[in-house]
């Protein structure tokens, strides 16, 4: 009977998180979209300014949006990563996040994507990176890692909502039972028409499986990909092969903290405390513990491969990080990164949600200082001492990438009212 | 027999079918929905397994040769050597190759689940045999 009960309270409590936003929803999406459209207003001074209205410039060529775009991208691991491993694993924490994880994938996806449309300039030829049949008989260049990243980013991108709307396909059906008018129709639209019928039970749980398989070496794919956007160049500091592992290790932490930094508020705003339970943020607070400290061993080997190296153009460039212009930026890091961390060790601060919450923004701001690290301070101290400079955001890049911040937010909000925040079907299913 | 069975129950709806499966119903004259998925279900029921793996490796092998075929073609369209790699540098395709591969793999996934469940099911968008989400169990035919 308390299967039963917990049942209808889910569906009641899920359908209800849909229906009445507040005053403070409303105050938070304004917000949100306010600093979005300011980062629109700043692009749009950028193109009509020239790129010099950003700061980078030579030797820092890749600066703030190259920056955000490895954060953005590392962002949207760990959706896949809740979602695709730990339902091959028959992790059953993972009903709780997972929804919320393959959203935030899908959002990050997308504000990354934005940026090198952004850094590129002359955005209206973005069509150059596509392979496609031309008057000038030029094909793209397929052994550069920056086309491996235009199709590893874009096959991420379909394969993740592919996977996100399969999830929901059987709750579109329970949505659309409980609505009416125009959203019955939409809801219904979206669902496909399911029935939850044997036979479509039993071919969604292959595709389900199939695609949680498809997923994991894509997320894995995907970041070393991005990670060799830097190792395939001879940049000291990006030259090294431990780059792939150490990035992918790096996204899957700093998703995990933006899974929690977005669950936590909306658990307690739309009222899910009964069904991500403490319990459940411990689980995946061991996976940020585990996840920092593979990224404290990569901080580790790199220092020590660029000592081991005796070459002294590494070792200036790891120099310069520790003691140079950024070194605030990298201690900042450290802290973030390493040592805070290193107390979720205490299982009674792995349970303590608002600490959980403290340690993911101080994570989220750890991990962006990383990718700015990894590329500003290599571009600035470069083989010849000649070309050395530094890198001095404007507020055009500046608020472009705080723009960034509030178009992810104000996405989010918006799933958080138009679709199911949890997975119903799956939530009964882990409940038996 | 005939007509239909609804339960809040999944233990109860799980006994119902084991029932009638004794009582020698064929499996094809029961149809039964359920609110999410129970593989008990599949099992008393006998159901084969779902034939989707042949769309995936179908999607799979395609992109991984698409991925080839693109690459290799363009590079001998306007053969240029770049960054002192030959002309049709093979290990630089193959990471194309495998994003096409997972990329047609999951594409094809999902374009046959679509086929072998019938869906999109216009009748059902709005369905009017809404069962509440409970377990139901249908009998098709009267004997």
């Amino acid at each position: 009977m308390n299967e039963l009960n917990y049942n209808k309270d889910l569906e009641t409590d899920i359908l209800a998180a849909m229906r009445k936003p507040g005053k403070a929803y409303w105050f938070a999406l304004g917000f949100t979209s306010s600093l979005f459209l300011m980062g629109l207003i700043l692009w749009a001074y950028q193109i009509k300014t020239g790129m010099g209205a950003a700061g980078k410039n030579n030797p820092v060529g890749w600066a703030a949006y190259i920056t955000s775009f490895v954060f953005w991208v590392g962002i949207a691991h760990s959706g896949t990563l809740i979602s695709a491993v730990l339902f091959l694993f028959r992790a059953k924490f993972r009903s709780s996040f997972n929804r919320s994880a393959e959203a935030m994938t899908i959002f990050a996806i997308m504000t990354a994507g934005l940026f090198p449309l952004i850094h590129l300039g002359r955005v209206w030829f973005f069509y150059w990176l596509m392979p496609y049949p031309n008057q000038r008989m030029l094909w793209v260049n397929f052994k550069s890692p920056l086309i491996w990243d235009v199709f590893a980013v874009t096959t991420y991108f379909i394969v993740s909502l592919i996977f996100f709307y399969v999830g929901m396909i059987p709750d579109f059906a329970i949505v659309r039972r409980n609505v009416s008018g125009m959203r019955k129709w939409v809801y219904g639209a979206f669902s496909l028409g399911w029935t939850g019928t044997a036979v479509q039970w039993r071919h969604y749980a292959a595709l389900y499986m199939f695609l949680a398989a498809f997923a994991t070496p894509l997320v894995v794919s995907v970041h070393s990909v991005v990670s060799w956007d830097f190792a395939m160049s001879i940049v000291p500091g990006w030259h090294t092969t431990i780059f792939a592992p150490y990035f992918v290790a790096g996204a899957i932490f700093s998703g995990t903290a933006m899974v929690i930094t977005l669950v936590v508020p909306m658990r307690k705003i739309i009222r899910l405390e009964k069904y991500i339970t403490p319990g459940h943020f411990e689980s995946i607070a061991k996976i940020l513990l585990f996840t920092s400290l593979i990224v404290t061993y990569s901080y580790v080997v790199e220092l020590f491969s660029a000592w081991y190296s005796g070459n002294e153009i590494e070792l200036e460039v790891f120099r310069y990080r520790m003691t140079g212009d950024y070194c605030v930026i990298y201690w900042f890091m450290i802290f973030c990164n390493v040592l805070i961390p290193l107390t979720l060790f205490v299982p009674a601060l792995r349970r303590n949600i608002k600490y959980l919450f403290a340690i993911s923004l101080l994570v989220n701001a750890g991990m962006w200082c990383e990718r700015f690290i990894i590329i500003v301070t290599s571009l600035a101290r470069d083989h010849d001492p000649y070309t050395w400079g530094i890198y001095k955001p404007t507020i055009v890049d500046a608020g472009i990438v705080i723009g960034s911040f509030g178009l992810f937010f104000t996405l989010f909000l918006l799933f958080v009212k138009l679709l199911p925040v949890l997975s119903m079907t799956e939530k009964k299913e882990a409940v038996e | 027999m005939s007509g239909i069975f609804i339960y809040e129950d999944k233990n109860e709806f799980l006994s119902k079918l084991q029932e009638l499966m004794n009582k020698g119903v064929r499996p094809e004259d029961i149809s039964v929905t359920m609110p999410y998925h129970v593989e008990e279900a599949g099992r008393i029921l006998k159901s084969r397994p779902s034939l989707l793996k042949y769309f995936p490796l179908t999607g799979a092998v395609l992109g991984f040769l698409a991925g080839f075929g693109l690459t290799i073609f363009t590079a001998l369209d306007w053969p240029i050597m770049t960054g002192g790699k030959p002309v049709v540098s093979m290990p630089a395709y193959l990471i194309i190759a495998f994003e096409m591969t997972i990329l047609f793999g999951a594409l094809a996934a999902f374009l046959g689940f679509l086929l072998l469940a019938g869906l999109p099911d216009v009748r059902m968008i709005i369905s009017l045999e809404e069962n509440g989400g409970k377990f139901t169990v249908l009998l098709k035919n009267e004997k």
